[in-house]
């Protein structure tokens, strides 16, 4: 197994027309799966001030006394308030790891991140929404900016074609980065490998505590899932450069697919707990099913 | 000390940095690049928990090489491991078994260190030379013949323990030269303490002496016998000496047993080197088995206690058939401690006389033939005997001739006068026979020493001769009596030294005799002619067997002690060293060599083949690297 080469050039028909004829089935098939869904209309998961009833809380200090519901208060001597939800137009950010690790497998991780962004980005131009995207590796990197409407879909696959994959990861800094840039709640797709020993968590939840809804969204490539390795090796880390003398027989392969697993597992159960929507992929899957049916699975087009 | 048969062979080694250059050479290994390693290194360290050596491993492909051809230089060199100088030719070991060696020696005994000593000279052995075992006690013995089997000379070495007896170095010496005699390369090695007194007396007997032991302190019973007053029939005496060989004054308890009852405790002080004899009297009946015990914890225990039997002397029983006869009747009477029973007529009461009686006389009358038994036949001839008479009476016959015999040696008979005498003929080859006096024509006298019969003959009537009438005759009866009964003495005594045979008399129909040790270990010895010369008397104690007389079974006791000053001194004697001729003899020596390569060999293919196994299937991993190092 090789994997693809070092700071790669890039792809001229990453997006050729075969991948464009996709987009446009993903359209027509999107446009029917997305059927009833008012253009524009994203609920936000932010209570507070809206139009639309949503639960009662007790009143604490500070509530806005407009908000009280005197009935209740007549009723049951309790001041309870009234929560609604606001319905505002959705940003979709897309941040795409652009770290050396992801320039690996046949088809590369990178190139079905930067797909997978192309097909979100797609849809959500379609839907009206303003979509930004945004790269990271040892730091956050700027996109162009928002887009909204089908029109900068030529944009989007511009930016996209141009990304060079190189560097560390740095998520912790990355995301935290990334947190801080633009205004108001988001919904932040991340497009990862997550190949990362530390500062994953801590990068996602500033996301989160910045009030963004996040997706993670793992991309492995079949070579991580399965590594077909044999014999003596040295083994070269993508992003460090650190070579690993090992000599690979089952044995070591099923030690492997163990802290694979465990790893895996602990970042899906940590998602869980912090409610950050997780989704794992492999380049195996063709990215408009993904886009499609598991996307849909998972409710995030609404 | 190495030595090479073949120091060209080391010129191998010039493959070492060969193998250096060739390995550097090799093929690396193959280059993977990865998105992540994490996960490989936490599986790589998974499997080798608990393999500290993994790191050393890293090389060992190259260190397994380079050490193969290491051996295999070395080995082509011929490698050869000279073990130790040893003798050639033929060795006498003599170990010392005397009393001292059981002295206490560090945590075993002075001959525990000797069979160690022994064992070692055993082992260094070489291939062509023989080894000769003897101990050395009272007596020496041959623990083996000229051997070069060490694992025979060691069998033969485990089986020898210490004695109590006293050592006679001198007599072992003796026999390892006339053993070594007229054998150019031969030499003596005596293992030993020297704790005796004929070490000057060894000067020039080229003996290699290996001195185990250290002076200790020692308090011995150096003497004890019991005695009967004379005159005296229940009046007896004790004697008991002990000496003092350390350098302190001490009280040794002292006590003496007879049977199981103690006739005599005292406390006994002895000066440094000092010695106390004591003479205690008693009274009562003084049969039995008698000990000496000294309570007292020293270096040799064996010397702490002696032993004596005290026997009562028994009756001669004689059966004299005999019509009448003055001369014999009286010299009979005059023997000592005799009990004489008349008989008349010899017909079937004879077998049981025969039996019970030490001998039977038969004086002229008309016997049957001759059951088992002792016998002294005066003028009569019964048949069924090896001789008969072969012809009319001899008529004054004269003394022609008289054996120089225990019976008849040095008698006067010159004046002996015989008025008839039978004329009896002894068949050629009869080696049973032994004539004592003879005429011309016929012996006068003679004894019969048969399996089952032994007798005394006079051919001649006493009253027909002046035999009775001079000196010699009462000297003849009792030398006649004593040789029927057999050697057992009539007044035993009551001890004899370790390592002394006793005799044992026992009746001529007893075929076989169970000897019981102080151990209380039984043997079964065989018995021949009623006579046993027992000579396994190596550890002191009372020793008991049974006689089985035709009046019933009694048990008969000896006592065997060590008792011996020589022994009992404990500090090693100044030993002569080694004469020249010895020293000459010594210095031809040969090395023994054991080849290495074999074992080289095989080191080289187990490295081979580990090499081989790690180039195909070890592990070789090691921690990260950056890859500009790798």
């Amino acid at each position: 197994m090789t994997g693809a080469s070092a700071g790669s050039d890039p792809e001229p028909l990453l997006f050729d027309a075969e991948f464009l004829r996709r987009l446009e089935r993903l359209e027509w098939v999107a446009r029917r799966a997305l059927r009833g869904l008012p253009r524009g209309e994203r609920r936000t998961a932010r209570r507070g001030r809206g139009l639309e009833f949503d639960d009662f809380r007790r009143y604490q200090p500070g509530d806005d006394f407009r908000y009280i519901d005197w009935n209740i208060f007549s009723r049951l001597d309790r001041l309870v308030v009234k929560l609604y939800t606001s319905e505002e137009d959705m940003t979709l950010h897309l941040a795409v790891d652009c770290s050396a690790s992801m320039d690996f497998g046949e088809p590369s991780k990178f190139d079905y991140a930067r797909r997978l962004a192309a097909a979100l980005g797609f849809i959500g131009l379609h839907h009206l929404d303003r979509v930004v995207v945004t790269t990271f590796a040892d730091a956050h990197r700027a996109g162009p900016p928002a887009l909204v409407g089908r029109r900068q879909l030529t944009t989007l696959l511009d930016f996209l074609s141009a990304l060079r994959c190189a560097g560390s990861t740095r998520f912790d800094a990355s995301l935290r980065e990334l947190a801080a840039s633009g205004r108001g709640a988001r919904l932040v797709v991340v497009i990862s490998d997550f190949s990362v020993d530390r500062g994953l968590e801590e990068g996602l939840d500033a996301l989160r505590h910045r009030g963004h809804d996040v997706v993670a969204m793992q991309v492995l490539s079949e070579e991580e899932i399965a590594p077909p390795l044999d014999g003596a090796l040295e083994l070269v880390d993508a992003e460090s450069g650190e070579v690993l003398r090992a000599t690979v027989d089952a044995r070591l392969r099923a030690l492997y697919q163990e802290r694979l697993d465990e790893a895996l597992r602990a970042l899906e159960a940590w998602c869980l707990r912090s409610g950050v929507e997780y989704l794992r992929t492999s380049t195996a899957i063709a990215f408009e099913d993904l886009v499609l049916k598991y996307l849909r699975q998972s409710a995030h087009l609404r | 000390m190495m030595q090479l048969a073949e120091p060209l062979g080391l010129a191998a080694l010039a493959a070492l940095p060969v193998i250096v250059i060739l390995y550097s050479l090799r093929p690396r290994r193959r280059r993977v690049r990865l998105a992540s390693t994490a996960l490989w290194g936490e599986a790589l360290r998974e499997r080798q928990r608990g393999l500290g050596l993994q790191k050393l491993l890293r090389n060992l492909s190259l260190l397994a090489l380079l050490l193969f051809a290491l051996a295999l230089a070395l080995a082509l060199a011929d490698p050869g491991w000279v073990t130790r100088t040893v003798e050639t030719g033929d060795t006498v070991l003599i170990l010392d078994v005397s009393a001292s060696m059981q002295a206490k020696e560090g945590a075993g005994t002075r001959f525990d260190a000797a069979k160690r000593e022994a064992l070692r000279r055993i082992q260094a052995l070489a291939g062509d030379s023989r080894m000769l075992l003897v101990s050395s006690g009272r007596r020496p013995r041959l623990l083996s013949s000229f051997e070069s089997d060490r694992q025979t000379l060691q069998d033969a070495l485990s089986g020898v323990s210490a004695t109590d007896e006293a050592g006679r170095p001198r007599d072992a010496l003796t026999l390892a030269s006339s053993l070594l005699r007229n054998r150019e390369r031969g030499r003596i090695v005596f293992i030993s303490d020297a704790a005796f007194d004929e070490a000057p007396e060894l000067a020039g007997a080229g003996v290699e002496f290996h001195v185990v032991g250290s002076p200790g302190p020692n308090v011995a019973i150096t003497g004890f016998d019991l005695r009967r007053e004379p005159g005296s029939g229940d009046r007896f005496q004790i004697l008991l000496a002990i000496r003092n060989y350390g350098a302190d004054a001490l009280v040794v308890p002292a006590r003496v047993q007879l049977d199981e009852r103690a006739i005599f405790e005292e406390e006994v002080p002895l000066s440094p080197g000092g010695r106390r004899t004591l003479v205690v009297p008693f009274a009562g009946n003084a049969s039995g088995r008698a000990s000496a015990h000294l309570d007292h914890d020293d270096h040799l225990a064996a010397d702490n206690r002696a032993f004596a039997v005290l026997g009562v002397d028994e009756a001669l029983r004689v059966a004299l058939y005999s019509e009448g006869n003055f001369y014999l009747e009286s010299a009979l009477a005059a023997l000592p401690n005799v009990l004489v029973t008349p008989r008349q007529v010899a017909g079937p009461g004879l077998a049981q006389d025969a039996r019970v009686q030490d001998f039977v006389v038969l004086d002229r009358v008309d016997a049957p033939e001759l059951p088992p038994g002792s016998y002294l036949l005066v003028d009569t001839l019964p048949p069924g005997l090896p001789f008969a008479e072969s012809g009319p009476p001899l008529s004054h016959p004269r003394l022609e001739g008289q054996a120089d015999d225990p019976l008849v040696g040095g008698l006067d008979l010159s004046a002996l006068r015989i008025d008839s005498a039978r004329r009896t003929a002894i068949p050629p080859e009869s080696g049973s026979l032994t004539p004592l006096l003879w005429s011309k024509r016929a012996p006068l006298a003679l004894t019969l020493a048969a399996d089952d019969v032994r007798l005394v003959y006079l051919g001649f009537d006493l009253t027909q001769s002046n035999f009775p009438l001079q000196a010699a005759f009462p000297l003849f009866v009792q030398r006649s009596a004593e040789w029927l009964r057999g050697p057992e003495p009539r007044h035993s005594p009551t001890q004899i030294p370790a390592g002394m045979p006793w005799p044992i008399r026992v009746p001529l129909s007893q075929r076989e005799l169970i000897m019981r040790a102080p151990d209380g270990a039984g043997d079964v010895y065989e018995v021949k002619g009623g006579e046993l010369l027992f000579d396994e008397t190596s550890s002191a104690g009372i020793y008991r067997y049974a006689r089985q007389d035709p009046f019933g079974e009694s048990h008969r006791f000896f006592a065997v002690t060590l008792a011996d000053e020589t022994e009992s001194d404990l500090a090693p004697r100044a030993l002569p060293p080694p004469s020249a001729s010895a020293t000459a003899r010594e210095s031809r020596t040969a090395r023994s060599v054991a080849a290495l390569w074999p074992w080289l060999a095989t080191a080289a293919l187990l490295l081979l083949a580990l090499e081989w196994w790690l180039g195909g299937h070890a592990a070789r991993e090691g921690p990260r690297t950056r890859a500009g190092a790798a």
